[in-house]
């Protein structure tokens, strides 16, 4: 049952979080609130510091300094408790393949400490909401992996965690059984569980309602996908089409130190640029006797938008 | 860049399959590939990217079906072509205690690369991928970016024709995921011809051609703009004031597989023969408050959903 | 508890569903029990003796039968020369050889003594050891079955006359320093080497090196090379330290030593070739060549447990362990100066066994994934 910890404040709430392993910073001061009922999302590359993080967050390890506080708990001195009232959904899903769907929600249910009765209803929801009540006996390995995936969420949240934490949930998984996932995953938190998601997969954030945008153990920045995109000072991205594109393409790539970055997609080339820069191409390429469609801006993805902050951060522009 | 490029098909691929025991990685796929163009293998894991990728490669054979690599039959004769491909696998492939350099120098030696062609191509990649100065670093202390553009560089040290690369940019972080692609466009004008596996809707889209692959079979095969001239909805993104029950009533107006939320916004596709000012007022009349609406173009995961839903 | 026993039970299906494990651990168990239990035996019997019975009379009849009789010993031959004796011992056929002289029968009939000439095969000091006590108690019993002595008296018996060969202070040093070749050898050669070529498969670096125009063989050499370079080395340094410390013989030529090495080592490297060949992951492989290498090496040779004394199946099949034979050439070398004329038989085997693992290995060894 969810404690009554829960129902005042954040649902999750970190504070100057660090996480120090030898010489090397994995977290390096962060910190944020997760509304109840929310749909969070940690995006970065690997190495950025999300599972790092979220394992301080789950209780799994110690942070080296800083604090959080997960369902009311402290992650330093409670994180026994945080353990009983949060799930956990890693990557690739920690099933066990050669158990059946049933033997796996009982062994999970045993993990959990969930009572007799308890445990027959919860492990029948499960089945139900993985839609494999009629296969629950057949065995987990074999399963098509969207079914694999409902079912390792039916295992994270048997115990009615009032907090959810999914490391990388969804990849390499087909658009379809992504698709569904979500729609679970919404109907969980507009009952009032707070999902935390970790991904890397930038079209995967546009389903969270905040996101915060982790690099080399920092948190660059945190809003929601929509105001990001409208963000002042942010590159802008257009489109330009043109039937003359390999001609375009070379000539705005040789500039693109001056300009800003050139990408190919399909046969239209986007521009991130600062809006300023704009008219600064339009008369290069028509000094260059290319012809060209009118140039539209169109919206940026959550892609064009960290490169963008990371451009800002990085002054070298070496990555290392 | 030469203003002729020879568009000849480096690639023919005529109902290949490919089986492990009972298991069918690859059903009947075809596939033509072009120099010059980037051609993306998009699909979810276990749909046979992989698998594809080695038979082109060499690496695996056939259990059925005609696979034309550069000219050759690759069943018959893989060692021929070897040489000519540049093949990027998806597991790790550099030797992590030797430096970039060395690492560099490997592969060259491994395909017959002369000194003299070597160290002015190697000089070129290492400084298109902003490596030239971290020449004498392990490779096991490069960050996961780094490491995917020097494969990338020890790929083309031998100037192939044909180009494989096998999801490069999986867990990779932005910046390099665009470099890496900086690399590959340059690639267009030198006439190799590049294959991209991703499982990465959004990454497939800057690719010239795309193959659509769903459990060993290509479900379709074409630019973007011809699949979105496929697409037989509109796409609309929705913002409300109770997005749940939006969600709901959407689904049960339209079906299930027309709707998706993302985070604050609905995405709804409305049939040609449906009528989008009926559909804004039925939720209206549900109480519904439609704050904003407008029509966003199809992105290739929708495209995707419909398209194996045609093929059933 | 709920907890506890969840795991527990995880476990218990894990474990049943799971065939291989479960075959190891009923089969391999066993197997091993049957194989190593049997001809495994600090007991030394059935030592192959000969016999050059020039008295060939009713008593040395008796004498010879004594031996025979005994658990203990085995008649491998009856010479008809010294010479044939000394080719048994040098081929390490015999442990021990009996010269009756020809005034043998009458000597004992006429209650004199007598004297029979012993020979021991030293090179491997342990069987020699035991076999000198058991055939000092074998003469002891003859004399006291045959003359009649008082006792106090110190009399005329039959006397034997020992002459250790090869090794006469049966030192221990001088048996174990061609063992430790041998399993120096297995080590570089088979078990490290398939480690090498195998990680590689689990790694996943192979697909690289497959998809590269290189050529099987230049692969394989390429990787094994250093271990060829590091065991030859390894082999001049425990020669080097026996001779200069322990002072062991060297009684052959060098030469052949480096010669005979080398094919040793082509065995260790086909059965390391083979070995990597058919092993996904580098459990699997070191397991593999753990069992086929290194421990009939160890085991099956000859090194400690004498082959003689073993059941006549393990005999049988320690006819298919490479080091028995290398370990014959070593013995052959550092302490009978024989070479090639000598030693043809063993070093035919050696060379039929590396051409069979290593003929096996090339027709796996293909650059593909499948």
């Amino acid at each position: 049952m969810p404690d009554d910890r829960v129902l005042s404040g954040p649902a999750v709430s970190v504070t100057n979080l660090t996480k120090r392993f030898g010489d090397f910073t994995a977290v390096d001061d962060i910190g944020f609130d997760v509304c109840r009922g929310e749909v969070f999302g940690f995006l970065g590359p690997n190495g950025a510091g999300k599972s790092t993080t979220i394992r301080m967050l789950c209780g799994i390890i110690k942070p080296t300094s800083g604090e959080g506080v997960v369902g009311g708990y402290s992650i330093r001195k409670d994180s026994d408790r945080i353990k009983l009232n949060t799930g956990y959904m890693s990557q690739k899903f920690s099933l066990y393949r050669d158990l059946t769907p049933y033997e796996n929600l009982e062994f999970y249910s045993g993990v959990y400490g969930l009572p007799g009765n308890r445990r027959r209803e919860r492990i029948s929801w499960a089945l139900d909401m993985a839609g494999l009540t009629n296969r629950k006996d057949d065995q987990t390995g074999d399963l098509p992996v969207g079914f694999q995936q409902r079912l390792a969420l039916g295992a994270a949240v048997l115990h009615e965690p009032s907090i959810l934490f999914l490391d990388e949930p969804t990849a390499g998984v087909d658009p379809l059984s992504r698709r569904s996932f979500w729609d679970l995953i919404h109907k969980l938190s507009s009952s009032g569980v707070t999902v935390f998601v970790t991904t890397h997969y930038m079209d995967e954030a546009e389903h969270c309602d905040r996101i915060a945008f982790i690099d080399k153990g920092k948190l660059i920045k945190l809003n929601s996908p929509s105001a990001l995109k409208k963000e002042e000072g942010m590159e802008r991205v257009y489109e330009l089409v043109t039937d003359n594109w390999r001609t375009a393409f070379d000539l705005l790539r040789k500039k693109r130190d001056r300009f800003g970055a050139i990408s190919l997609f399909g046969t239209n080339i986007h521009l991130n640029l600062q809006p300023e820069k704009l008219a600064a191409v339009t008369s290069y390429l028509k000094s260059e006797g290319v012809e060209f469609s009118p140039i539209n801006e169109i919206a940026p993805s959550l892609e064009d938008i960290f490169v963008s902050l990371l451009r800002s951060d990085d002054e070298t522009g070496d990555r290392t | 860049m030469s203003s002729s490029i020879l568009l000849a098909d480096t690639i023919e691929v005529v109902g290949l399959e490919k089986k492990f025991g009972d298991l069918e990685a690859l059903r009947g796929v075809d596939l033509s590939v072009k120099s010059g163009i980037i051609h993306a293998v998009v699909g979810p894991d276990g749909a046979g990217k992989t698998t594809l990728l080695r038979i082109l490669a060499g690496i695996m054979s056939p259990t059925g079906g005609k696979v034309k690599v550069l000219g050759r039959d690759v069943a018959s004769a893989p060692e021929s072509i070897k040489g000519k491909i540049g093949y990027l696998s998806q597991r790790f492939s550099l030797n992590p205690s030797l430096t970039v350099e060395e690492n560099i120098d490997f592969f060259a030696s491994l395909y017959g690369v002369s000194n003299s062609d070597k160290i002015p191509r190697a000089r070129r990649l290492l400084e298109f991928s902003r490596l030239a100065g971290f020449r004498t670093r392990r490779a096991a202390h490069l960050s996961g970016g780094m490491k995917q553009k020097l494969s990338l560089c020890c790929a083309l040290i031998h100037t192939p024709e044909l180009l494989l690369l096998d999801e490069p940019t999986t867990g990779v972080d932005p910046i390099s995921r665009r470099e890496l692609w900086e690399i590959l466009y340059d690639l267009l004008g030198e006439g190799v011809t590049v294959i991209v596996s991703t499982p990465y809707m959004d990454e497939a889209e800057r690719a010239g051609e795309i193959t659509l692959l769903h459990k060993g079979r290509a479900i379709i095969t074409g630019n973007m703009k011809i699949l979105r001239s496929r697409y037989r909805f509109s796409m609309y993104e929705l913002i409300t004031g109770d997005n749940l029950k939006a969600l709901e009533t959407s689904a049960r107006i339209l079906g299930d597989e027309k709707v998706s939320l993302f985070g604050n916004r609905i995405h709804v596709a409305i049939g040609l023969s449906d009528d989008l000012s009926a559909f804004k007022s039925h939720l209206q009349n549900e109480g519904i408050q439609i704050k904003s609406i407008r029509s966003v173009e199809p992105g290739l995961e929708d495209i995707f959903i419909q398209e194996l839903a045609d093929a059933g | 508890m709920t907890r506890l026993r969840a795991i527990i039970i995880r476990e218990i299906i894990t474990v049943i569903r799971d065939k291989r494990a479960l075959l190891l651990v009923i089969f391999l168990p066993i197997m091993l029990m049957i194989v190593y239990g049997y001809g495994v035996t600090f007991d030394i019997r059935h030592v192959p003796m000969g016999v050059f019975d020039q008295s060939k009379s009713p008593k040395s009849r008796e004498l010879i039968s004594k031996f025979v009789s005994s658990e203990y010993f085995i008649l491998y031959d009856m010479a008809e020369s010294y010479g044939r004796l000394e080719d048994l011992l040098i081929r390490d056929e015999i442990t021990l050889g009996l010269v009756i002289p020809p005034s043998f029968g009458s000597q004992i009939k006429n209650q004199e003594g007598a004297v029979v000439q012993v020979l021991v095969n030293g090179s491997d000091a342990n069987t020699a050891n035991v076999a000198m006590g058991y055939q000092a108690a074998v003469f002891s019993d003859f004399t006291y079955e045959n003359l009649d002595l008082p006792d106090d008296l110190i009399v005329p018996s039959v006397e034997e006359k020992t002459r250790i060969w090869y090794n006469s202070e049966l030192k221990s040093s001088n048996f174990i320093v061609p063992g430790i070749i041998v399993i120096v050898m297995m080590l570089l050669g088979a078990i490290l080497t398939s480690n090498a070529i195998v990680k590689e498969k689990e790694t996943g670096t192979i697909e690289q090196i497959i998809a590269s125009p290189i050529k099987s063989w230049e692969y394989i050499l390429g990787k094994i090379t250093p271990y060829i370079i590091l065991s030859m080395f390894d082999v001049f340094l425990v020669v080097a330290a026996g001779y200069f410390v322990f002072q062991i013989p060297i009684r052959g030529s060098l030469v052949d030593l480096g010669l005979f090495s080398i094919l040793f080592l082509a065995n260790a490297l086909g059965i390391g070739l083979f070995v990597s060949a058919v092993s996904k992951t580098v459990v699997t492989s070191q397991l593999l060549a753990f069992m086929i290498s290194l421990l009939p090496s160890i085991l099956l040779s000859g090194f400690i447990f004498p082959i003689s004394s073993m059941p006549v199946a393990i005999q049988a099949v320690t006819h298919i362990v490479p080091a028995r034979y290398f370990l014959t050439i070593l013995r052959g070398i550092f302490l009978k100066g024989v070479g090639i004329e000598t030693l043809w038989p063993q070093a035919l085997f050696l060379i039929a066994n590396s051409l069979f693992f290593l003929g096996m290995a090339a027709t796996k060894f293909k650059k593909s994934l499948d």
